[in-house]
Order: structure tokens, then C-alpha cells, then sequence
């Protein structure tokens, strides 16, 4: 069942342009700085852009860490958004259900499917930047954050590392949109429920006056990938991220299956 | 099944589903005896197809008690759903999935729910039985509604089932698919299933069902087999005479027993008369004693279409 579901997932158009789309990016940045060179801005959020033209690592780490604010939340949305929405427009959901698969069953193969395809499109992007950076910019020992030099082995490492934790930032937003499309039956619908939330969440997460409220947010430890080019690695934001990706998974998955089990299947 | 007792693949009580107040579903009693071809009938909207969707688990009930295979339904839904077959409101497709394809999703799906010798079903062999073999690699957007239909029943037949449920399943089929549908009916009936079928189709039912039950603005008007719905019906004798005119008038003022005549405007007109009240052989004897020749005397069988509308009293919205 998880691998129909999976090859369902990865057997559609939609999906192969999100890849496209993801892939897209660290292209571009790549093409971009690769021409126009760093740029002055400075002191901006990105601690890595400015690292690309000295080491192609930080190209794929610079993709996820950009891309991570909204293509990455919105790409999620809409693949996890058509979870139960599509299959009921589609009318398929009642002739899943009757086949017979449980609502609970299919719930979890849908979450399980979903969440792997989370991985892939994320692995996917910090290998076309990994590959792409190689290409275009200088290969060879790191500089960490911390100013200290490790080998582009460990580089590379430390590039899937930010990529596994942008994974685990993700998982909540792969329930939220699982749980958007159990409350309608439009996908786009459900996406836009669910992009909208994370949307939110981070406009909240950048209010002072709600700092206190800040661990709450689903944004709030995006930049614990940070800490992974810090030597040595600090996880402390990682593990918070951790806890709080658990506690909106618990949430928005009781929430489906709350409303899941309960439904009439009226589509 | 012993002693004689018929066992009922479906059984419903009371059973009774309210949206917002209104009853769309208003207790209603069914009773699907084992080896019967059930047909299910109603004008559109008259809760056919929310009865069918919560014997089949997929809406709750709001009152009222459903069972099928004597198991509590939506409690056992699971035991239960893997020995029925189900088209339901039509077909629901993916479009970009072929055919072979859309089975293979649901047959991969539904795989733990079954004993591991039904876990690989002969997918081409289902598409071949509905008549898809030669488009079963196209897309499903391609298709016809009535090749979307065959392959909502492809679906449906892809596991040996010991119960069908097909709602409206010839909704959308050209005259010849109707023609194989009914013949595909009636010889899974002849392999031991038993047949639970809607339909606001009239003649489609009548030619196939041993059993009918009609529904009306969510109530139950009638069950049981469908001669005894017929019977319900008075039968008419009709009458063909050289003057009718003067015919019906002798024969109600003999026994008053004319329900209806028609004679003013010519020969091929027919008299009715209700044979509760006055025997064939009678009318007979009357009408030649007093002279007229007669062309035509026969007893009528009511058509489940009659039936039908004296029951729901509306004709409009049947079809």
C-alpha cells in the first residue's frame, strides 16, 4: 500500500514539476551568483550566500535555506494538500474506502507516502545544488561558521545535514496540509489552507510582542540548519525544532483522524 | 439457513439519515434474502443512493440499525466489505490513470484486507469481462461515461464477491451496453451472487429482479418479490368488440363493472373491465348473447411500471 501510494505520488506530473521547480532554484542561484559574483549587501539573513563563490557546497545550502520561507512550505501544501481533497473530487476516496481500505490505514500510508516525498524533493534539491555548485564554484575544504576548516567530504555531509533538518522542519507542514484536505474536498483548497497557516505563523513569529509565543511557530527553528556548519555542530536548536515538529504533527494528525473517522463520505 | 430460514444479505431497521432536519432517509425496513436480484427503486433523490452509501459504511446513519452478513454495520465494516462489490453514484476515476492501472491502485490498496490466494486478482481477465481490454492502457480522461461505467463494474467484479451493490450502473451506457449489462447481471446471479440493484430505470429492473423495493421521498412504499407487487395491482380484462360504445353501455348497466372505455373515437379502442367484479367468461357470454361480434378478450398483468406509479402516484420524475 505505501508503495502504490508512493508510486502514485511520484508517477504524476505535478510532481515531477515541483522537482523541476526545486531544482530550479539552485540553478538559478547558482547562474546568478556565478555572474554577478556576492553582491554587497551583507549582514543579511543568509549567512551562506555569501560563501557560494568561495565553495560550491554552500550553494545547496544556500537553495534550502532560501527556499525554506515559501517555496518550500508551498510545494509541501499542495502535494499534501491533494492528500484526501483530490481523491474526493475525484470520487475515489469512497471506492478506496470500499475496496476495503481503513480510514486509518489509509491515513497513515498517505502520511507515510507523503512525508517520504517531503524527503525526496528536498534530497533532490541539495543534490542539483550540490552538483551544480561543483560545477560553477571552487571544491575543496569548508569554512565553517565558526571560522574553523573542515574537509568538503565533511562538507558535504554537513550539506545533507541542513537538508535532513529542513526534513524534520517540514513534517509539520506535510500534517497541516494532510489535515486541511480532510476538513474539504477541493486540493487547491486544502493547499491554500495549509499555505496559508505557515504563512501566518511566520508573520505571527516576527511579532516582538510575541516573542513568548515564538517556540510555537512553525518558523521559529528554521534557522537551527544553521548550527550544522557551526563547529562543532550545536543541536540544541535542532532538538527544539524536534519537539516542536512532534507536537504539530500530534496536533494536526489527531485533527485528521478526528475528522477522517468521523466523516460522511458524501463525494 | 436451516430450517428453511432465508438468510438476509442485507437487513436494515428504522433506518434513517436527517440533514439539517430533513429526513433524507425515513426508516426504512430492508430485507435482501441471500440468491435474489434486488432492485432498488425510486425516482431521483429519493435516498437510493444515501441507503446504499451507509449500508456500504461510508455515511453513518443518524438512526436505525443496518447488517450485512448478519455482521453490525459500520461497526464490522471491515470483515464485511471484502466479500461485496460495490458501483456507487457513478464512477469515480483518476484521470490520468489508465484503466489497468486505476485497478491495479485499488487491488493494491485493499491487499491486507484479503486471504493471500485473492491478493493478486487477474486484472485483464475483469477489464476483458466488461468489454475494456482494448482500451485498458488509455487514459481515463479518454474515455466514454459508459466505458467509465464498465470500468466502475471492472472494479467491482476484480474479487470473487458474494454480494453486489450497483447503484445506477447503467447510467450513461449506449442500448448495447444496457443489453450486456443485464446479461452480465443475470449470469452473476446464475454463479450464486446475490444483486442489490438501484435503478430509476424502470424496464431495466423488471426484466431482471426476483425482489424490488420502491422508495419515495425516503420512505419505503413497498418490498418484496416483485410478482407480489404485481399482484398488489388490480389486473384489468380489455375488450375488443365490433360497437365498444354500445358495448360498455350494456356492461355496466348488466354489472356496472366497466373501470374505463375509450370506444368514441373507433374499433381498435378497448374496454376495461376489473375481473374482481365481473369473470372474463361472463363478459364473454354477454357480449355475444347480445349480438355484438367479439374481436378481443384478454387479461392484462399490470407492468412494474404501473406498479410503479400507482405506488409513488408520480410519473414525472421517474425517469
Amino acid at each position: 500500500m505505501y508503495i502504490e501510494e508512493l508510486r502514485f505520488i511520484f508517477f504524476r506530473r505535478r510532481t515531477a514539476i515541483s522537482f523541476f521547480v526545486l531544482g530550479a532554484i539552485a540553478l538559478l542561484l547558482g547562474i546568478v551568483v556565478a555572474t554577478f559574483g556576492n553582491g554587497r549587501g551583507g549582514g543579511g539573513g543568509n549567512p551562506f550566500l555569501d560563501q557560494i563563490s568561495h565553495n560550491g557546497v554552500f550553494l545547496g545550502v544556500s537553495a534550502i535555506t532560501t527556499a525554506q520561507i515559501v517555496i518550500i512550505p508551498l510545494v509541501i501544501s499542495v502535494a499534501a494538500g491533494e492528500a484526501f481533497a483530490q481523491e474526493a473530487a475525484y470520487g475515489t476516496l469512497r471506492y478506496l474506502l470500499i475496496s476495503p481500505i481503513s480510514r486509518l490505514r489509509l491515513l497513515v500510508v498517505k502520511a507515510l507516502a507523503l512525508s517520504t516525498y517531503a524527503f525526496a524533493a528536498i534530497i533532490f534539491m541539495a543534490t542539483v545544488g550540490l552538483i551544480v555548485g561543483a560545477i560553477l564554484f571552487p571544491v575543496g575544504n569548508v569554512t565553517t561558521l565558526s571560522g574553523t576548516t573542515v574537509s568538503y567530504i565533511d562538507g558535504v555531509a554537513r550539506l545533507y545535514g541542513v537538508a535532513l533538518v529542513e526534513i524534520l522542519s517540514v513534517m509539520s507542514i506535510v500534517g497541516l496540509g494532510i489535515m486541511a484536505s480532510t476538513l474539504t474536498d477541493s486540493a487547491i483548497g486544502a493547499a491554500s489552507i495549509s499555505f496559508g497557516i505557515v504563512v501566518i505563523l511566520e508573520i505571527l513569529n516576527n511579532i516582538p510582542q510575541l516573542v513568548h509565543f515564538a517556540p510555537l511557530m512553525l518558523s521559529n527553528y528554521f534557522s537551527a540548519s544553521n548550527d550544522i556548519f557551526r563547529s562543532p555542530i550545536v543541536y540544541s536548536n535542532v532538538l527544539k525544532d524536534l519537539y516542536e515538529q512532534l507536537g504539530w504533527m500530534a496536533v494536526t494528525y489527531l485533527v485528521s483522524w478526528a475528522r477522517l473517522s468521523t466523516k460522511d463520505i458524501t463525494s | 439457513m436451516n430450517g428453511g430460514e432465508e438468510l438476509n444479505l442485507i437487513e436494515c431497521r428504522g433506518l434513517t439519515k436527517s440533514y439539517g432536519g430533513s429526513k433524507v432517509v425515513n426508516g426504512i425496513d430492508l430485507e435482501v434474502p441471500e440468491g435474489s436480484i434486488f432492485g432498488f427503486l425510486g425516482p431521483n433523490g429519493s435516498g437510493k443512493t444515501t441507503t446504499i452509501r451507509m449500508i456500504l459504511g461510508l455515511i453513518s446513519p443518524t438512526s436505525g440499525e443496518i447488517r450485512v452478513f448478519g455482521e453490525e454495520i459500520p461497526k464490522k465494516i471491515e470483515s464485511v466489505l471484502p466479500k461485496v462489490g460495490a458501483v456507487v453514484e457513478g464512477p469515480g476515476l483518476y484521470p490520468s490513470l489508465s484503466p489497468r492501472r486505476y485497478l491495479e491502485r485499488m487491488a493494491n490498496h485493499s491487499r491486507y484486507s484479503r486471504p493471500k490466494d485473492q491478493r493478486n486478482p487477474d486484472i485483464s481477465a475483469a477489464l476483458a469481462r466488461v468489454g475494456l481490454d482494448k482500451v485498458a492502457d488509455r487514459r481515463s480522461k479518454a474515455l466514454s461515461l459508459g466505458m467509465k461505467q464498465r470500468l466502475s463494474l471492472a472494479n467491482a467484479l476484480l474479487f470473487p464477491r458474494q454480494l453486489l451493490i450497483l447503484d445506477e450502473p447503467t447510467n450513461g451506457m449506449d442500448p448495447q451496453g444496457i443489453v450486456e449489462m443485464r446479461e452480465l447481471i443475470t449470469e452473476l446471479a446464475s454463479e450464486g451472487s446475490t444483486i442489490f440493484i438501484s435503478s430509476h430505470i424502470l424496464f431495466e429492473i423488471e426484466q431482471l429482479c426476483s425482489h424490488v423495493a420502491v422508495v419515495q421521498h425516503g420512505n419505503l412504499l413497498f418490498q418484496g418479490e416483485l410478482d407480489s407487487l404485481r399482484a398488489q395491482m388490480p389486473t384489468r380484462v380489455s375488450v375488443k368488440t365490433s360497437d365498444n360504445a354500445r358495448v360498455a353501455l350494456l356492461l355496466s348497466e348488466q354489472f356496472g363493472a366497466v373501470v374505463a372505455s375509450n370506444s368514441s373515437t373507433g374499433e381498435s379502442d378497448a374496454i376495461q373491465v376489473d375481473p374482481s367484479v365481473v369473470a372474463p367468461e361472463v363478459v364473454a357470454k354477454a357480449v355475444i348473447g347480445a349480438g355484438f361480434e367479439l374481436y378481443e378478450l384478454h387479461q392484462e398483468r399490470p407492468t412494474l411500471e404501473e406498479a410503479f406509479v400507482s405506488l409513488t402516484g408520480a410519473r414525472s420524475d421517474v425517469y
